[in-house]
């Protein structure tokens, strides 16, 4: 039986980080993911847009008191992608010869 | 502390699973105010201790003891909205904010914990009188698991060795066998003063490595 193609869109690690930081959690803002990841700002903020995209994160603009806050949450979608990828690679790798 | 797993992968979802436990505790502000709470709960039975002798000292101690469950009450409830207040404050600007997922299992262990101290303090003075000289040691160790456990589940080290604070805290005020108030006001004393002492170096620690952000 042929194996469904990885998911190359969290295949790319800065993108994977990202996604592994906010399974953990229901939300985080921008700062967090930054300071968590080591990206710079414009490479976190171009993955997040990918991310968004492809329906995996959903971003929302919002305040605190006077601050903006870039809130970040993986969607259900988004989860379950990150499920079925961590499946997909142990299965791979499971399946490499010794 | 966690036995690590082989897999890479597997490896950077238990990362980040402990990475973002760790960041609730790293500013030491939830230490700090606990151990406020503890020592508050501390001049409470220093209190009742020195007023409540006499006739008219026991309707004081009474009051005290209205006031005393009102101050714990209030803390459950509102203790961790206040510390979001303050993380909201101090932390979030600098760090990034989380939102958690909401744990039943770790409600579920404060209940229980919380049950189990009064259900042993009750148990120990019903039972066997004499015996509670030993409630203090009994509730350093249900504390002291409690830090413990707090310290495996974030990965942060200065839990575990506040737990053991509890723990010996709790074993020397035993030892000392003093009279009820003044047992319970050195223990909740003690161990108060240690956590507020540690949340307030981890605080002064921490807004020395994470300055404010700049104003735009």
């Amino acid at each position: 039986m042929t194996q469904p193609p990885i998911d190359r869109l969290l295949h790319e690690p800065a993108r994977l980080t990202i996604a592994t930081l906010l399974y953990a959690v229901e939300s985080a803002d921008f700062l967090f993911l930054l300071r968590e990841s080591g990206l710079s700002k414009g490479n976190l903020s171009s993955h997040l847009s990918r991310l968004e995209a492809a329906g995996y994160v959903a971003i929302e603009k919002t305040y605190r008191g006077k601050t903006p806050m870039t809130i970040c949450r993986l969607t259900m979608e988004g989860r379950e992608a990150l499920r079925r990828y961590r499946d997909q690679l142990k299965r791979v790798v499971a399946a490499l010869p010794d | 502390m966690h036995s690590q797993p082989t897999d890479p992968l597997e490896r950077q979802f238990r990362d980040a699973e402990l990475r973002t436990r760790r960041h609730w505790y790293e500013d030491g502000l939830a230490e700090l105010m606990i151990g406020t709470l503890f020592v508050v709960v501390a001049l409470f039975f220093l209190a009742q201790d020195l007023l409540g002798r006499g006739v008219a000292g026991s309707r004081v101690a009474a009051s005290l003891n209205l006031v005393l469950m009102f101050v714990v009450v209030v803390a459950c409830f509102l203790g961790r909205r206040f510390i979001g207040r303050a993380k909201e404050r101090w932390v979030y600007p600098r760090t990034g904010f989380v939102r958690y997922a909401r744990r039943r299992s770790q409600r579920w262990v404060a209940g229980l914990l919380g049950g189990a101290i009064g259900a042993m303090s009750v148990a120990l003075i019903e039972r066997a009188p004499g015996a509670e000289a030993w409630i203090p040691a009994a509730v350093g160790l249900l504390i002291g698991g409690f830090l413990a456990w707090q310290g495996r589940f974030a990965g942060v080290a200065r839990l575990s060795s506040l737990g053991l604070v509890a723990v010996a805290a709790g074993l020397a005020v035993s030892l000392l066998n003093l009279p009820s108030n003044q047992s319970a006001a050195a223990f909740f004393g003690a161990l108060g003063a240690a956590l507020a002492l540690s949340g307030s170096i981890t605080f002064a620690r921490f807004a020395r490595q994470a300055p404010p952000p700049e104003e735009p």
